[in-house]
């Protein structure tokens, strides 16, 4: 399974035959391999484009006039006083942006910045040729033992764990990555907060959902990070949702606003269902969204010139058959790719949704949508890959088995992307030339030294193997590989410094007290 | 066959009551209207058109929805074909004593924007020959009270996304209580994060999945509610 390969393999000559260690070593090697975290990832392969120049040039002149002439409504009055004493022309709630205006402002925006975490090695890199994964989650929980339900405060430590222990994966969460249904709404996001700085040491997500939630993620992250680092540093990033078609709304407004005047990154991402919040036109929709996600970049830098904002899509279809979102279809291929090269039009770092599927459980849906999803984001050159890992139902459950799934899919990915070996042709045509009477390069010490990736959550053995295996199907290795994933975490567990536990703990009662 | 220069006129009753429902299918709405006046000219009852023609093209298109065949734009289209028929027929069935099709309030709850699936079941409830009073988004409590005190409907309505903002459900079927009008109101609920046994839970009278489950369960407590007050009069009568 993912987390226990050793090395996302990087390819060499061949070197000496040496002495390992034997028996012992090799089966230490293998079976407790360290679990590695791996860096941001760097592409390495070329992207794939399907506008060509005047493509481009259209789909920006058509966001130009929905910003020039139709406008974008902003459900917030300072957002509105703001935009005014820019030069926005602005009435009632809807604000006409002129394209000068807005390609100033989006000039300001960072084309790349450092997400930091706690432990320095795990910090990530946002925009260029840089990607990173984020899980999300949803309303429901499928357990460990198989069971879909609410999830509860005990669930949340649980799922940082995972995460942590998902080494393709870069980012954790607290949220949105489940909702604790036996902690009152307005104090939920104090755990959300405060798990994933507790329990992994990769760069966190937080919830910009409120005010009070935008704030305390600030202020908790002030206590880990210190506050001089905070002010001048980012560590933390918020996802911000147009409400579609051409609507900023004041919740998410407010919470923006204080992450970017708090120097922190926020994903603007119009969430469309491609053919009900978008006309069913791939470069209308992508001139849509990008009048959207422009507008909010555009906006943070209002706020705070040179906050960090990432330029979004998370593209979904919809089915006619009953207006339920869809996400392994075509055209949500085809509008990654176009948001991609929009993005990097801008040279603004962008971020999309990935392997999410609509399927109720671990099935050929979950694989077909995940898959596609995942590679298309791949190919797309997106910096940054959310939902990476376990999403169901359209993003409506988060599930253990498919977390696991999907971190294996997104090492692939992470292989994939590193692209190709140029080195080596030489050591290739000897291999052929010394064949001798083998048929095959499987004792060659060049191929056991550049192992092929090995998908170990699928099963392509024979089928008696696999019944003598026990006939699993592949949510059952799922869960069985969560199990032991988890079973892992006490010998890479994070230490946190007691003082900051401590002082974090003590923000949450205090916020407890004055917030129920 | 489809025949774009039918001349209703010429249709007999029967004919023309069975070119409506094709018609309601295809989501002509200009030869729905047409249709409506024809009959009421032939001196047809408003509530028989609504039953005969209106709400029995309606079911059939249902069926079809349900069955896949139709498409959401499609039946969008056939709904607002059978709105234009009934913007003629309510005045209409208002001044006589036929029983009302049902009237619902519906809105998204307090601090959840989420609407497209909400409105997709106001459109399929006026498609039913429901009148509908869709208040918006991010709705508190008291404006709910304000529009049902206002337009007086059988149904209320909420829509929730997010499971933060659904138990505010049950803070609105609260205050419905405190106040002594609950059992004024059929409550129904939906949104995709809610299920069966929520919905019983915040004391709401239905749960509905989906839009044309919606349209099924309103049309089964309006015929309980209109049974029952049938009861009621005949209670007081006998
Ligand atoms: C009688 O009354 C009735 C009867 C039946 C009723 C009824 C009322 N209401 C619905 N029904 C039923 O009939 C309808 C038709 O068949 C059905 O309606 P549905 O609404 O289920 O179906 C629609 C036809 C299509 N479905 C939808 O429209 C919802 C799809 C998803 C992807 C979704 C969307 C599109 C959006 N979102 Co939001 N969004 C998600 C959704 C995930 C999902 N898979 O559902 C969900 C619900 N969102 C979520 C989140 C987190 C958020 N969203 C947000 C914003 C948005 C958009 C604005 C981008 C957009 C909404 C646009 C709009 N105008 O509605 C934010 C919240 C905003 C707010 N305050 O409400 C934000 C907080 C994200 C952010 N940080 O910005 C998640 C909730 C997680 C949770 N714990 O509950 C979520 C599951 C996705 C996710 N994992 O991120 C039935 O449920």
């Amino acid at each position: 399974m993912s987390g226990d390969q050793s090395e996302v393999p990087t390819k060499s000559k061949v070197s000496r035959r040496r002495r390992s260690g034997g028996r012992a070593t090799r089966r230490e090697a293998r079976l407790h391999a360290p679990i590695i975290h791996r860096p941001t990832l760097v592409r390495e392969i070329p992207v794939y484009e399907l506008l060509d120049a005047e493509g481009v040039a259209l789909v920006h002149e058509t966001a130009m006039t929905i910003l020039e002439e139709i406008g974008i409504d902003f459900i917030d009055d300072e957002a509105l006083d703001l935009w005014k004493d820019a030069g926005a022309d602005v009435s009632g709630t809807l604000v006409r942006i002129p394209r000068e205006l807005v390609m100033s402002l989006i000039e300001q925006a960072p084309p790349e910045f450092t997400l930091h975490a706690r432990n320095p090695d795990r910090t990530v890199r946002i925009g260029g040729r840089n990607m990173i994964f984020h899980p999300n989650g949803g309303a429901y929980l499928c357990d460990l033992e198989g069971v879909r339900r609410r999830a509860v405060k005990a669930d949340l430590p649980t799922i940082v764990k995972l995460v942590h222990c998902l080494a393709p994966i870069h980012v954790t969460t607290g949220w949105p990555s489940i909702d604790l249904s036996d902690i009152p709404v307005p104090l939920q996001h104090l755990d959300q907060i405060y798990c994933p700085l507790r329990y992994s040491d990769k760069p966190i997500c937080s919830n910009l959902y409120s005010r009070d939630a935008s704030e305390d993620a600030i202020e908790m992250c002030r206590i880990v990070f210190g506050t001089d680092f905070v002010d001048s540093n980012t560590v933390t990033t918020g996802l911000a949702n147009c409400n579609s078609p051409l609507k900023w709304d004041g919740t998410m407004l407010e919470g923006a606003k204080i992450f970017a005047r708090a120097g922190q990154a926020v994903i603007f991402c119009p969430f469309v269902i491609y053919g009900a919040s978008t006309p069913p036109h791939q470069l209308g929709a992508v001139a849509q969204v990008t009048a959207e996600s422009l507008a909010g970049v555009a906006f943070a830098q209002l706020v705070r010139p040179g906050a960090p904002a990432l330029f979004a899509n998370a593209p979904m279809g919809v089915s006619m058959k009953s207006g339920a979102p869809t996400l392994g279809v075509p055209e949500t291929s085809q509008l990654i790719y176009l948001t991609g090269q929009m993005a990097r039009h801008y040279k603004l770092p962008w971020r999309v949704l990935g392997p999410v599927s609509g399927s109720k459980i671990v099935d050929y849906c979950a694989g077909n949508d995940a898959a596609l999803r995942a590679y298309s984001a791949t190919l797309s050159g997106a910096n940054w890959i959310s939902h990476s890992c376990g999403s169901l139902e359209g993003a409506m459950q988060f599930n253990f088995a498919k977390m696991v799934h999907d971190a294996e899919l997104m090492e692939a990915c992470t292989v994939f992307a590193k692209g190709l070996n140029y080195s080596d042709i030489d050591v290739v045509v000897q291999m052929l030339r010394d064949r001798g009477d083998d048929s095959h390069f499987l004792g060659a010490d060049y191929t056991r030294e550049n192992l092929p990736f090995l998908p170990e959550l699928q099963d392509n053995e024979t089928h008696d193997t696999w019944v003598a295996n026990g006939s699993k199907d592949g949510y059952a290795r799922g869960l069985e590989a969560a199990r032991r994933l988890l079973d892992r975490y006490a010998d890479i567990e994070p230490a946190l410094d007691p003082a900051i536990d401590e002082a974090l703990l003590a923000h949450m009662k205090k916020r407890e007290r004055e917030l129920v | 066959m489809a025949d774009d220069d039918i001349d209703l006129q010429a249709l007999n009753d029967e004919d023309l009551v069975a070119q409506m429902h094709d018609d309601l299918y295809d989501g002509l709405k200009d030869e729905i209207e047409e249709g409506v006046r024809i009959l009421l000219e032939r001196g047809w009852e408003s509530y028989d058109i609504l039953t005969k023609a209106l709400v029995e093209g309606m079911r059939i298109v249902g069926i079809d929805f349900r069955e896949g065949i139709l498409f959401v734009p499609e039946v969008l289209m056939s709904a607002n074909a059978m709105k234009g028929g009934m913007a003629i027929l309510r005045p209409l069935l208002a001044e006589s004593n036929a029983p009302p099709m049902g009237k619902m309030v519906i809105g998204t709850v307090k601090g959840d924007i989420h609407d497209i699936g909400k409105n997709l079941v106001a459109m399929m409830m006026e498609g039913a020959g429901f009148e509908v009073i869709d208040i918006g988004i991010n709705i508190p409590a008291e404006d709910y009270l304000a529009a049902l005190e206002e337009h007086q409907p059988d149904i209320l309505g909420m829509s929730a996304l997010l499971t933060t903002t659904m138990p505010y459900m049950k803070v609105v079927i609260d205050t419905l209580q405190e106040k002594g009008v609950r059992s004024d109101y059929v409550v129904l609920v939906g949104g995709a994060p809610l299920n069966e046994a929520f919905a019983e839970s915040v004391g709401a009278d239905a749960y509905c999945r989906d839009a044309a489950t919606t349209v099924e369960i309103a049309k089964e407590f309006m015929a309980r509610r209109q049974g029952s007050a049938e009861s009621r009069i005949r209670e007081k009568v006998g």
